[in-house]
């Protein structure tokens, strides 16, 4: 049960956390679909706004995200060091049936099956910016493994997509385990009011191959995640 | 090798004389579909099971493996928990029964107590969990999707990779979908604070799981969950 007094930032500034937390890491839900996208920003909107790259598109609530205010920066009385961020993948929607990519079985939502999951991994670019111009990441989202999600276990499975004739493959970005989540070297430390962006887009403009019909996304959620300083009542 | 001192974030320092490694817990309910707004540790031995729509099996009264609070909502008077992780247990009420396929031969996912891998993820996708201490306090000590907190206890399977054959209970034909939040471990799947919250004696606490998005209209099992607040306790001096 390792206990943190004081926080040594790279910068040399030493944070005392007194009314800061562990245990509320920062959130963001962006929605991807199949075809070209532009860049789909993670954090650019506050609890209420819609979701990019979502359907209609939709609000969101606070399963989307818990970041208050108008997006693209973090609350003036909040602060915020970043020990380690993850992306956990849903699927929302079918397979394309006109444009099938391999004819691979779907999986049940909300799972992403394997061959999807392997394009998001190796086309999906995932930048961090503070301070709107300096990027502090730049990688695919394989190098951000959520640290969530099942451990299945299947014994001839058979999925109710396709209403029982077939089974499926479904996978993870990275493993599931708490564990499984990658730690920076180095923190980053986003100051209370200062603008930053989770942006996602790919090298070729697209999730090459993606199989989803046409209402269907791959939601990602993403999580900054160390210590948080919040409003003082 | 024992903990002496605790540290708290506000400088606080607790010696663990009369501490010891107490996991506290409580369970809630909620029906496939349901909308949830429940309140853990809300109450004790003999009360009735917070519960989101008609669970199978109805209402029912709490007992020892349901919790082990012993005030409703709060710390009891001559008690305090310090709160380093809160991990979870899933069991499912009913059989699975997506509605695709129970047609002859019946097939289902899962049968009671099972709950499936597909459900669960249905649950960290729309589901939040919460935890509050101090009356009328609405910043929470904790807060996230339910896929944050890994699960540091319940059952490791493995699959003989044919279907399951089952008889006299539900359907006849299991195609198995079993899952955990992550590899069953206490040490390295369950979310372990840096910084630990205390309830002080008499303080207002409870967890809120809630799905601020809508029902759980894709979950197909009425389910129980279990919320294990891991951490020590400072029992009652006699």
């Amino acid at each position: 049960m390792a206990q943190v007094w004081k926080v040594r930032l790279p910068g040399g500034n030493v944070v005392t956390p007194g009314e800061w937390t562990t245990a509320e890491p920062l959130y963001s839900t962006v929605e991807i679909a199949a075809g070209a996208f532009p860049a789909i920003v993670a954090f650019s909107y506050g609890r209420g706004g819609t979701v990019p790259g979502s359907v209609g598109p939709r609000q969101s609530t606070l399963i989307d995200t818990n970041l208050d205010g108008e997006g693209n920066r973090l609350p003036e009385n909040e602060e915020l060091v970043i020990h380690t961020i993850g992306v956990s993948c849903f699927k929302i929607g079918l397979h394309s049936s006109a444009n099938p990519t391999d004819g691979f079985p779907d999986a049940d939502n909300p799972h992403v099956d394997l061959p999807n999951m392997l394009r998001l991994q190796r086309d999906l670019l995932m930048i961090l910016s503070i301070a709107a111009v300096k990027e502090y990441t730049r990688s695919t989202i394989s190098y951000w493994p959520g640290g969530m999600g099942v451990s299945s276990v299947f014994s001839g499975g058979v999925t109710s997509e396709s209403s029982g004739s077939t089974g499926s493959v479904v996978a993870n970005n990275g493993s599931p385990s708490v564990n499984g989540r990658r730690e920076l070297a180095s923190e980053l430390y986003i100051a209370g009011g200062e603008g930053f962006q989770l942006t996602f887009r790919s090298g070729l403009g697209q999730v090459s191959g993606l199989d989803l019909a046409a209402n269907a996304r791959i939601r990602l959620r993403c999580y900054l995640d160390g210590y948080r300083r919040r409003p003082v009542a | 090798m024992a903990i002496q001192k605790i540290r708290l974030p506000n400088g606080q320092t607790l010696n663990l004389e009369e501490w010891l490694h107490w996991p506290s817990f409580s369970v809630v309910e909620c029906a496939a579909g349901s909308n949830v707004n429940l309140r853990a540790f809300s109450y004790v031995v003999g009360d009735r099971v917070p519960q989101a729509g008609a669970v199978a099996g109805g209402p029912r009264s709490a007992t020892e493996s349901d919790t082990n609070w012993v005030t409703k909502s709060r710390a009891n008077h001559d008690e305090a928990i310090v709160v380093f992780a809160i991990t979870n247990e899933y069991w499912a009420l009913e059989a699975d029964a997506p509605a695709p396929i129970t047609g002859a031969p019946a097939q289902c996912a899962a049968v009671s107590p099972i709950f499936t891998g597909t459900n669960l993820r249905w649950l960290q996708l729309l589901m939040m969990q919460e935890f509050f201490v101090g009356a009328n306090i609405s910043k929470p000590m904790a807060s996230a999707p339910l896929e944050y907190y890994g699960q540091g206890v319940g059952a490791v399977a493995y699959g003989s990779g044919d279907p399951l054959t089952v008889t006299g209970i539900g359907p006849g034909l299991i195609n198995l979908d079993y899952g955990t939040a992550g590899d069953i471990n206490p040490v390295l799947n369950q979310r372990r604070w840096a910084m630990p919250v205390m309830v002080a004696s008499d303080r207002v606490m409870y967890a809120k799981i809630s799905t601020p998005g809508g029902a759980l209209t894709n979950v197909t099992q009425d389910f129980r969950m279990k919320i294990i607040l891991d951490g020590v306790k400072r029992r009652p001096v006699a």
